[in-house]
């Protein structure tokens, strides 16, 4: 009996031992073919509770709990693929890897656009319109296979530079030898019937959609462009249907650049051209105890990888352009406590989750992470890096129980200044009860290497000490709102460049017939720089339409004429002239604002203006 | 027990088959700029030949020992040499430009001496000048009459371009007029003395394409008519030649003098491939199936590409083991798999991973 104990102990000692060398609480245990699932909602980052979720290919279904959160377990082995469903949002789909540990799916929710009737025995065009252009699809008569006169069509669009995480399965050819994708534009398309039915089209008939190039990627693309267009199967949990889209004006508004392309069936659907440069980045996955193996990385634009025992993982990633990456690890009927310990609790749903979005892997530390041009060498991708290498780090943990909301204002030529609340999301998404949000650690960096952690100067607001925004430069922020060591939302944003007028002066004279109002922008030349401009000539003295101008767009000129039918030149006169520029989350015709902080509990905003010293000036005949 | 062996040996050597073991599997892998050589045998690709941009359509010259792959994003053609399993040559298929299409000149190709190169994919690679995917986009590619000559269309401006095997260049050029709004370049193919080239609109499209026929030595125009809005490829058959219309179900049979005959397939025929008995194998890429298609009685059976229960989607092109009996296809979904179909049983046995969004497929000799 005494040798017994003897031995219970000091196989104790050995587990404490062996705990403590993978740096403590990292060796949760986890069930095997489990999955443990967060569902969220891609616009406010909000947990969405009451959300149906069905294993495709079997009868298994369950639903989120009250933090969004839910489990499936024996599962066999393979890929498993989950069709998620809420009222108000367009599908979610999720894929995970049924293995010997249980793993993390994350599927963040996008809400549904606006339902609109069809009756499917004529010719139509429906479209959906953001700050983008219009969505849109148009249909052939008699192309469906329903002859209900009242269906109703509801196309969501997605703008993958904001809201890449709500694009379902995984953007790879993959195959022997895997390639990521890039996506460019997406939406998706419902038709429901009468009876609530999911309604597509016959076979062997088409459509045909439409969908803008984001504003942050119009440069990369020119009318006549070909591009990559890709269908989601939920069946196979792949992206399929591969046809060529061609660049072209929207036919709904003829001045937006869209993708035009021919869609067979109705899913999530969107251009994603094959990824020509790649680049291999060594990556470390860390939670508050040390690396940690068995982490799922992706990469979006890039693949997917799995750490080592060491943490590391290699993963190849678009070269020069933004990348995502989120890593994930889950724990079941265990969690870990405040101390790091691993406390027993059967049925337990733990998902650490980091992310790192890096505009160009020279980090938030100024350092040149690890990286080697080409994909990764198939077979190194569990081999333990030497000591030397830099890795990316990515810190995991618990995604944040509150709800956060952060608005950024990048000053071109001074400061970024942070305010983040804490509150309950409602239905709309905004915080109610909100109250500032002390104790975040917030860092700004550009794409040079150059980053600032921010400090609480009072409440809930941030700002960085000895930190110049540059004109025309992409800043990126990333905001661990719980101060738990992972990035709970990221966002990045162009300072607004320096704007400058081109061809009127304060005290010239012009003629109104003749003149175009010309400015430049130092941030033009940027690849993905896209700023919208603000002009407005008002007659002093005056307040007829004959007496104003008014511009919003993202041209460098216009020719100012009044808001006559048709319109006319001003009338002549002295008039003050005013030109803004703004950048980041105020975009579109309305200079609308869109969420471009995201992440899983957060939302956010951040954006830059300028506003040009009005100046006077005389207009002619 | 000596003799026992030799049975063995010998019952061995006959059941894995000669004709398995005497050929390669050339496989055009759109993503990756290369051509895969697939060993049926170990069921595994065994290299990759890096070839250029897009490489798309493949065709096997008389002698089986040079494969001609079109390079749809470098302008050009590149010659494999099937013993060595490398790039010998490679061709453009329309001269650099000296300037963009809104007239600005396109100086580095002048500071890297751009014209002297003999694919676009020389500067234009990953990691290289951008964009990656550049020039005329050639797309279709046939054989003169002699096989000394290429015949290769272009997406851009319906150019068709004859291009010398022996003198290494294009020796001549037309852009072929519009018919109404179709004007690209779809595909080429050879019939007897005549080419036949399938002009379609823009995609997407609705609106009618065209079967132009034309005089091999004059390249004149001879006859034309009207075809689906998105015709994908050409099989020469008799004196005629056999379309796939892509957008539709149907495959039409072109025969100068005769109104087409139309044949019911699955949706999304692509690819086309002669099985012998006066039969074709149609590639229905958006149905994930193929079709036997009987071209004398009209009479089709259609076979869904699945394995073990696991659908392989997207089947593009297809070519025919040295035996005749089974059928290589392409599935090009994102998940890139080469399925070997037994013509015979008309079930799909083996699928060996390639590359996702791979094209075409030729077999040549070990």
């Amino acid at each position: 009996m005494k040798k017994t104990l003897g031995m219970a102990f000091l196989l104790g000692l050995l587990a404490a031992c062996g705990s403590g060398d993978s740096g403590g609480g990292n060796n949760g245990s986890s069930a095997p073919n489990t999955v443990v699932g967060l569902v969220t909602d891609i616009g406010s980052g909000a947990r969405l509770a009451g959300v149906t979720v069905r294993v495709v290919g079997s009868s298994q279904t369950t639903t989120t709990d009250s933090r969004g959160e839910f489990i499936l377990q024996n599962l066999p082995p393979g890929l498993v693929k989950v069709d998620v469903e809420k009222a108000g949002y367009a599908p979610g789909h999720g894929l995970a890897e049924s293995t010997s540990s249980a793993q993390a799916m994350l599927i963040a929710l996008k809400k549904e656009g606006a339902e609109q009737s069809y009756n499917p025995t004529q010719a139509r065009t429906l479209f959906q319109r953001t700050e983008a252009g219009p969505y849109a699809v148009i249909f052939q008569p008699n192309s469906l296979n329903s002859t209900d006169p009242n269906l109703r069509v509801v196309v969501t669009p997605l703008d993958p530079t904001k809201e890449d995480s709500a694009l379902p399965g995984d953007l790879i050819a993959g195959g022997a030898s895997p390639t990521p994708l890039g996506a460019v534009t997406f939406a998706e398309f419902s038709i429901l019937d009468s009876q609530n039915r999911r309604v597509n089209l016959k076979p062997g008939s088409s459509a045909i959609v439409e969908l803008p190039i984001p504003p942050e990627l119009c440069s990369r693309y020119n009318i006549g462009d070909k591009i990559h267009c890709y269908a989601y199967n939920p069946q196979t949990g792949r992206w399929e249907d591969f046809v060529e889209g061609t660049v072209e004006r929207s036919s709904v508004d003829g001045t937006t650049p869209v993708l035009r392309a021919s869609i067979r069936h109705f899913s999530w659907y969107g251009g994603a051209p094959a990824v020509q440069d790649q680049e291999c980045v060594d990556v470390e996955v860390r939670n508050r105890f040390g690396p940690l193996a068995g982490a799922v990385v992706t990469a979006r634009p890039g693949l997917r990888a799995v750490t080592n025992r060491l943490g590391h993982a290699e993963i190849t990633i678009e070269k020069g352009v933004p990348v995502n990456f989120t890593a994930t690890k889950t724990y079941t009927d265990t969690f870990v406590d405040n101390n790091g310990n691993l406390i027993p609790k059967p049925g337990a749903k733990v998902i650490d989750i980091g992310r790192v979005y890096e505009d160009d892997l020279i980090g938030l530390d100024g350092k040149n992470y690890t990286r080697t041009p080409g994909p990764c060498p198939g077979a190194s991708g569990q081999s333990v890096r030497p000591a030397a290498t830099n890795p990316l780090p990515i810190r995991v943990a618990p995604a944040p129980e509150g709800f956060f909301r952060a608005i950024a204002l990048l000053q071109p030529g001074g400061l970024v200044m942070v305010q983040l609340e804490k509150g309950i999301p409602n239905a709309d998404g905004d915080l109610e009860d909100a109250e500032p949000a002390s104790g975040a650690k917030i860092t700004i960096s550009d794409n040079a290497g150059k980053e600032a952690t921010l400090s609480e100067l009072a409440p809930g607001t941030y700002f960085a000490n000895n930190f110049n925004v540059e004109p025309g430069k992409r800043y990126t922020l990333n905001i661990d709102a719980d101060g738990n060591g992972s990035i709970d939302g990221s966002g990045s944003a162009f300072a607004v460049g320096t704007v400058a007028w081109s061809n009127l002066s304060h005290g010239g004279t012009y003629s109104a017939a003749s003149l175009t109002a010309a400015w430049s922008d130092s941030g033009s030349a940027q690849p993905g720089y896209s700023a919208l401009y603000q002009v407005s000539f008002q007659r002093i003295g005056g307040s007829g339409v004959s007496d104003m101008a008014f511009y919003l767009g993202s041209e460098r000129s216009f020719q100012p004429r009044a808001q006559t039918d048709p319109p006319t030149p001003l009338v002549p006169g002295t008039y003050t002239v005013m030109l803004s520029a703004f950048s980041g989350a105020l975009s579109g015709g309305y200079l609308d604002i869109t969420d471009n902080i995201t992440g899983i509990g957060m939302q956010g905003q951040i954006y830059s203006l300028q506003e040009v010293d009005p100046i006077t000036i005389t207009l002619t005949p | 027990m000596r003799g026992a062996i030799w049975l063995a040996l010998v019952l061995l050597v006959s059941c894995s088959g000669p004709p398995q073991r005497s050929h390669y599997v050339l496989v055009s892998q759109a993503g990756s700029s290369t051509v895969a050589v697939v060993d049926p045998v170990q069921g595994r690709t065994i290299k990759r030949i890096t070839v250029g941009g897009l490489p798309h359509r493949m065709v096997l010259n008389r002698d089986k020992n040079k494969v001609y792959v079109v390079l749809v994003g470098s302008q050009a053609v590149a010659e494999v040499d099937v013993q060595r399993l490398l790039v010998s040559r490679t061709f453009l298929t329309a001269p650099v430009p000296e300037r963009r299409s809104d007239g600005s000149l396109i100086q580095p190709h002048f500071e890297q001496n751009a014209f002297t190169k003999t694919s676009c994919f020389t500067c234009h690679n990953p990691g290289g000048a951008r964009p990656f995917i550049v020039g005329e986009r050639p797309v279709g590619i046939a054989f003169s009459s002699d096989h000394s000559r290429l015949f290769v269309s272009h997406i851009r401006q319906g150019r068709l371009s004859e291009i010398d095997l022996g003198r290494a260049e294009v020796v001549r050029a037309v852009n072929l007029p519009p018919s109404g709004s179709a004007s690209e370049a779809a595909d080429v193919a050879r019939v007897g003395s005549r080419l036949v080239v399938a002009l379609r609109p823009r995609q997407p499209s609705t609106e009618a394409s065209a079967v132009r026929w034309l005089d091999e030595a004059t390249l004149d125009p001879l006859f034309e008519a009207p075809t689906g809005s998105d015709p994908a490829f050409m099989l020469p058959w008799g004196e005629g030649a056999l379309v796939s219309n892509f957008e539709s179900d149907t495959l039409s049979l072109h025969v100068p003098g005769s109104s087409p005959k139309s044949y019911t397939v699955t949706p999304g025929p692509l690819g086309l491939l002669a099985v012998g008995s006066g039969k074709i194998l149609s590639l229905n890429y958006y149905s994930n199936a193929v079709s036997l298609v009987d071209l004398a009685s009209g009479q089709a059976e259609h076979h869904r590409l699945e394995l073990g229960g696991r659908v392989f989607v997207n089947p593009t092109h297809a070519a025919l083991s040295p035996d005749g009996r089974r059928a290589y296809i392409v599935s090009s979904g994102t998940e890139g798999h080469l399925v070997v179909f037994d013509l015979e049983r008309r079930q799909a046995i083996q699928a060996i991973p390639i590359d996702g969004l791979s094209f075409d497929v030729v077999v040549v000799p070990r």
